[in-house]
C-alpha cells in the first residue's frame, strides 16, 4: 500500500520521464514518431488486459475487440454522421463499458478456463458483426477518411496525446489499485470466499473491474481509428488479443509498467524481424520462454532473489553429491 | 435489533449437519457454541452468513428476513465472521489485510477512487488511522508491513479477528479464535472480544477451549452431532452431568 | 423437409469431428485441470500434412505431427503445471502462446491458401437426398474410435490410472500410479484424436491456417454442452454443435451462420452449472 503521493504516482512519474527524455530526440524522425504512438496504443491495450489479468485474474482475449469496439464507434460516428472525435472518444468509453460488464457478469463465476474461453467467444461474435455489418462498418473493406482529431494535426502531437494518456491511465490503475476496491478486487480473484465474508459481491466486482479495462481498451482504439485514418475487420482482431496478453504477460501483468514494457518491447521486436508470417513463432517461444523461466514477467520478479536462491540451490545439489 | 435462527436444519445429501437450531444474539452480549468436531458449530455459522442454504428454518438479522440476501449482502447488514482455518493471501502485508475489512463502510465508487477525489483521500485516510488503531488494540501494530504468509499460526488469527472488526460490525461471529494462541495472546483476545461486547457488538463465539469461554460468555450452547445437547449459563452447563459425560468425559 | 434432413446430415458430418476435438478437452480438463487451446493447431497441422502429401502416407505423417505437436505442448505445459497446482492460467497461457508459435509456423510454411479436398465424385441417393460417402467415412471411424476410448477408459488398468489420476492426483500417485506419465499420455491422446479429425476436416470442409483457434472453440463447445467432465458425451455435444451450425448456414443469412452457435455455446457456458466455482470452500 503506498500512501504518499509521489510514492504512489511514481509509475505514471517514470513513464512521463521518459517521454520527457525521449520527445526532443525523436521529434523531427517520422518512423520513430510512428512506433512511438504504435507503442502508446498498444501501452494501452497492453495496461487494459495486464489490469484485467494482474488483478482481476481474468485472463481475458477480448481486449482488442472492446478497442475494435470503441475504433468503429469513433469511426461510424466522424465517418457517417460528421459527429465531432470528442464526442466519439466518449463513446469509445462507454460502448465497451457497457457491453463489458453483463458479459463478464454472466460468466465471471465460472473457474479461470471457462472464463477466458468465454472472452474468445465475444471476441470471434465481435469480429462477425464487423465483418457483415455492411455499409455501417464498412464490412469487409473497413472504414476509411477518419477524420483527424482537431487540434492535433502533426505526428508529434498524436505522439504527445498518446504517451499523455498513457501516464493518465497509469494515475487512474495506481489510485484503483489503492483503494477500497482494488483491495476487493484482488482478495476476490485471490479467494472468493475470503472476499463474500469482507463484505464484497464478487461477481460484481469483478465485472465492473473488466469494465474500466474495457473502457481503456476503447480509448486504445479511439486513438487508434484516428491515426491510422482506416479501420477494418483485420485491424484488431482477436490474434492482436492475445499478443496483447503476451505483452502484458511477458512484461509483468501483476506491475503497473510491465504491461507498458511489454508493449514496447515486443513491438520494437517485430521491427527487426524477417518476416510478417514468422511474428506468432517469436512472440510463442519467448512466452514460452517467460513462462519457464519466471512467469511473474520482466518486472515482476525479484530478480536477485531467483538467481541467488538458483545458485545456492546448485551450490547444496553439489555440496550432496560430493558428500 | 439482534441476530435470530429459529429452527434452522441443514442437510447436505443424507448427512444432517445441524438440526433444529434455535438462538438469539443480542448485541452487546457474548454467547458461545460449543461442541466436539463435526457436531455442526461451523455449519451454524454457514447458515447464519448465508454460505449455506438451509434446508429449513429462518434467519433474521436486526428484526431484516435475511434468508433471500447473499453473504455480501448480509455482510452488509452489520455481520462480520472469521474462518475457523484463517484464509488469507500469503504476499499480502498485514496492514493491507486488515484493511481489506474495511470494505463495506466505504462510500467512494470506483470513479472517485481512480481519481482519488478528495472524498476518497479522506476516507483511505480514515481507514489507515482506524487499522492502526485496531492492530494496536492487538498487539500487531509492529508487524503490521510483514507479509502473512510470515505469520505463525496465532498472530494470524489475530490478524482474522482484526480483519473481521475493521468494518465495526454490529455482530462478529469468531470460529474458533483462540485455537493455536499462546495464553498471551489468549489474554488479548479475551480482552479484544470483551472490549467488543462493551462497545455494543453482538458476539457469537465457537471455540474448543472450555476455560476460556466460562470466562467470557454469559451464555453456552452445547452442540452434539447437529442438535443442541443442553444450553444456559456456563456454570449452570458445566455441571450438568449430562455435558460432563459427552463433552469433558467421566472422570472430569 | 429434405431439406432439413439434408442440413441436418451434413451437420452431422462436420460435428462428428468436433466430437473427435472434444474428447480431449475434457480429458485434458479433468485431468490436469487446465485447457489445451492448441487442439486446433494440432488439427489444422494435420490437415496441412494430408493435404499435401496425401494418401496413407498421408494420413500416417499428418496423425504423426499432430502427435508430435501434442507432445511437445505436453511436455511444456508439464514444466508448468504440477500436480496439486492451484494456479491452472500459466499452462492455459502456455498453450496459447504454443498455438500462436503452431499457427504461426503452418503459416510460413504452407501459405494462407484454403486446404479442401473432394474425396467422391458420386453421392449416395438416400430418400432423394444427396450425401457425401464421407459422412460414411467419418461416421464409421467416429464409432469404432469411441468405442475403442469406451473400452480403453473404463476397460483397461490404463483407464483407472487415468481416471484416479483425474480424481485425485495427489493419491494416485501415493498410490503408485505415475501420474505425470498418465498427464503426458493424455496430451498425446489428444494429439491423436486431432490427428484423425484433421484427416476427416480435410475431406469435409476443409481449413486455412486461420482455421485453428475456431476449431478449439467448437471443440470445447462441443464438450461444454454435457459437461465439461464427460468426455464421452462431448462426442453428442460435437453432433449438436455440427448440426447447429449447419442449420444456421442454411435457414439464415450468412452473417448468422457462425455467430448463433458462438452465441449459443456462450449461453451454455453461462448457464452450466458444472463450470462453476463453488461458492462455500473449506469445511461446515
Amino acid at each position: 500500500m503506498q500512501h504518499g503521493l509521489l510514492q504512489r504516482l511514481r509509475p505514471a512519474f517514470v513513464v512521463a520521464l521518459i517521454i520527457a527524455v525521449l520527445s526532443p530526440l525523436i521529434a523531427a524522425d517520422a518512423f520513430w514518431l510512428d512506433n512511438s504512438v504504435i507503442v502508446a496504443i498498444f501501452a494501452l491495450m497492453s495496461l487494459s488486459a495486464g489490469m484485467a489479468y494482474g488483478q482481476a485474474g481474468i485472463l481475458t482475449m477480448a481486449t482488442a475487440a472492446f478497442a475494435s469496439l470503441g475504433a468503429f464507434a469513433t469511426s461510424i460516428l466522424t465517418v457517417h454522421y460528421g459527429i465531432s472525435p470528442w464526442l466519439g472518444l466518449l463513446a469509445a468509453i462507454v460502448l465497451p463499458a457497457l457491453l463489458a460488464y453483463p458479459t463478464a457478469r454472466g460468466i465471471v463465476r465460472l473457474s479461470p478456463m471457462p472464463l477466458s474461453i468465454g472472452t474468445i467467444l465475444l471476441s470471434l461474435v465481435l469480429e462477425h458483426f464487423v465483418r457483415e455489418g455492411g455499409s455501417l462498418t464498412g464490412g469487409y473493406v473497413g472504414l476509411s477518411g477518419i477524420p483527424a482529431l482537431p487540434g492535433f494535426d502533426s505526428q508529434f502531437s498524436f505522439h504527445l496525446l498518446g504517451w499523455a494518456l498513457v501516464v493518465a491511465v497509469l494515475i487512474f490503475y495506481v489510485n484503483l489499485t489503492n483503494s477500497a476496491i482494488g483491495r476487493a478486487v484482488r482478495t476476490a480473484k485471490h479467494d472468493p470466499l475470503r472476499a463474500t465474508a469482507d463484505g464484497v459481491n464478487v461477481a460484481n466486482i469483478l465485472a465492473s473491474y473488466f469494465s474500466v479495462t474495457a473502457a481503456i481498451a476503447g480509448v486504445a482504439g479511439w486513438l487508434y481509428a484516428h491515426y491510422m485514418s482506416y479501420m477494418g475487420p483485420d485491424s484488431l482482431t482477436m490474434h492482436v488479443s492475445l499478443r496483447i496478453m503476451l505483452m502484458a504477460v511477458i512484461g509483468g501483468a501483476t506491475t503497473y509498467l510491465g504491461p507498458v514494457l511489454g508493449a514496447a518491447f515486443l513491438t520494437l521486436l517485430t521491427l527487426y524481424l524477417p518476416a510478417a508470417e514468422t511474428q506468432g513463432m517469436i512472440f510463442g517461444a519467448v512466452l514460452i520462454l517467460v513462462l519457464l523461466v519466471t512467469p511473474n514477467g520482466i518486472l515482476g520478479t525479484n530478480w536477485v532473489k531467483l538467481l541467488t536462491t538458483r545458485k545456492n540451490a546448485d551450490r547444496q545439489n553439489h555440496r550432496r553429491s560430493v558428500a | 435489533m439482534s441476530i435470530e435462527i429459529r429452527n434452522v436444519t441443514v442437510q447436505f445429501g443424507g448427512v444432517t449437519a445441524l438440526l433444529d437450531a434455535t438462538l438469539t444474539l443480542e448485541p452487546g452480549r457474548i454467547i458461545s457454541v460449543i461442541g466436539p468436531n463435526g457436531s455442526g458449530k461451523s455449519t451454524m455459522f454457514n447458515a447464519i452468513t448465508g454460505m449455506v442454504a438451509p434446508t429449513s428454518g429462518t434467519v433474521i438479522v436486526d428484526g431484516v428476513t435475511a434468508d433471500n440476501l447473499s453473504p455480501s449482502q448480509r455482510i452488509s447488514l452489520g455481520l462480520a465472521r472469521t474462518f475457523q482455518t484463517p484464509r488469507f493471501d500469503p504476499k499480502i502485508t498485514v496492514e493491507e489485510a486488515v484493511l481489506c475489512g474495511f470494505y463495506p463502510v466505504r462510500k467512494s465508487g470506483v470513479l472517485s477512487s481512480m481519481l482519488r477525489l478528495p472524498n476518497c483521500a479522506t476516507e483511505e485516510k480514515h481507514f489507515l488511522a482506524r487499522c492502526h488503531e485496531i492492530l494496536s488494540d492487538l498487539d500487531l501494530l509492529a508487524l503490521k508491513d510483514m507479509q502473512m504468509g510470515e505469520l505463525p499460526m496465532g498472530r494470524v488469527r489475530l490478524v482474522e479477528v482484526a480483519r473481521a472488526v475493521a468494518n465495526e460490525p454490529r455482530y462478529i461471529l469468531l470460529d474458533e479464535p483462540a485455537a493455536g494462541l499462546s495464553l498471551d495472546e489468549q489474554r488479548m483476545l479475551a480482552n479484544e472480544i470483551r472490549r467488543l461486547a462493551a462497545r455494543g457488538v453482538g458476539v457469537l463465539l465457537v471455540e474448543h477451549n472450555f476455560k476460556l469461554v466460562r470466562d467470557l460468555a454469559e451464555y453456552l450452547m452445547v452442540l452434539k452431532q447437529g442438535a443442541c445437547l443442553i444450553e444456559g449459563e456456563p456454570d449452570h452447563v458445566a455441571s450438568d452431568p449430562a455435558f460432563i459425560e459427552a463433552y469433558l468425559g467421566r472422570t472430569a | 423437409m429434405y431439406e432439413f434432413i439434408e442440413y441436418v446430415v451434413r451437420g452431422a458430418l462436420l460435428g462428428v469431428t468436433y466430437g473427435l476435438l472434444a474428447f480431449p478437452v475434457s480429458l485434458v480438463f479433468i485431468t490436469t485441470g487446465s485447457v489445451d487451446v492448441a487442439l486446433g493447431a494440432y488439427t489444422v497441422l494435420a490437415v496441412a500434412v494430408m493435404y499435401f502429401v496425401g494418401g496413407p502416407l498421408g494420413v500416417m505423417l499428418a496423425i504423426g505431427a499432430a502427435v508430435l505437436a501434442a507432445g511437445v505442448v505436453g511436455i511444456i505445459s508439464m514444466r508448468l503445471n504440477r500436480p496439486g497446482a492451484v494456479d491452472h492460467l500459466i499452462p492455459v497461457l502456455g498453450t496459447f502462446g504454443l498455438a500462436t508459435f503452431l499457427e504461426s509456423m503452418i503459416l510460413t510454411n504452407f501459405g494462407t491458401a484454403p486446404m479442401i479436398r473432394q474425396p467422391f465424385d458420386t453421392f449416395w441417393n438416400v430418400f432423394g437426398i444427396r450425401i457425401s460417402p464421407q459422412i460414411g467415412i467419418n461416421v464409421v471411424i467416429c464409432l469404432l474410435i469411441l468405442g475403442a476410448l469406451y473400452f480403453i477408459i473404463n476397460r483397461t488398468p490404463f483407464g483407472r490410472a487415468m481416471r484416479a489420476s483425474a480424481v485425485n492426483p495427489t493419491g494416485a500417485s501415493l498410490a503408485g500410479i505415475p501420474v505425470r506419465r498418465i498427464w503426458f499420455s493424455t496430451y498425446l491422446l489428444g494429439g491423436l484424436m486431432a490427428g484423425i479429425a484433421g484427416v476427416l476436416i480435410l475431406f469435409t470442409t476443409g481449413a486455412d491456417y486461420s482455421t485453428s483457434f475456431n476449431l478449439t472453440i467448437w471443440g470445447f463447445g462441443s464438450a461444454i454442452i454435457f459437461g465439461l467432465r464427460s468426455p464421452l458425451r462431448g462426442f453428442l455435444g460435437g453432433l449438436i454443435i455440427g448440426v447447429t451450425q449447419a442449420l444456421c448456414s442454411g435457414y439464415l443469412p450468412s452473417s448468422f451462420s457462425t455467430t448463433v452457435p458462438l452465441i449459443f455455446i456462450f449461453v451454455v457456458l453461462a448457464i452450466g452449472k458444472n463450470n462453476q466455482i463453488a461458492a462455500t470452500g473449506g469445511r461446515v
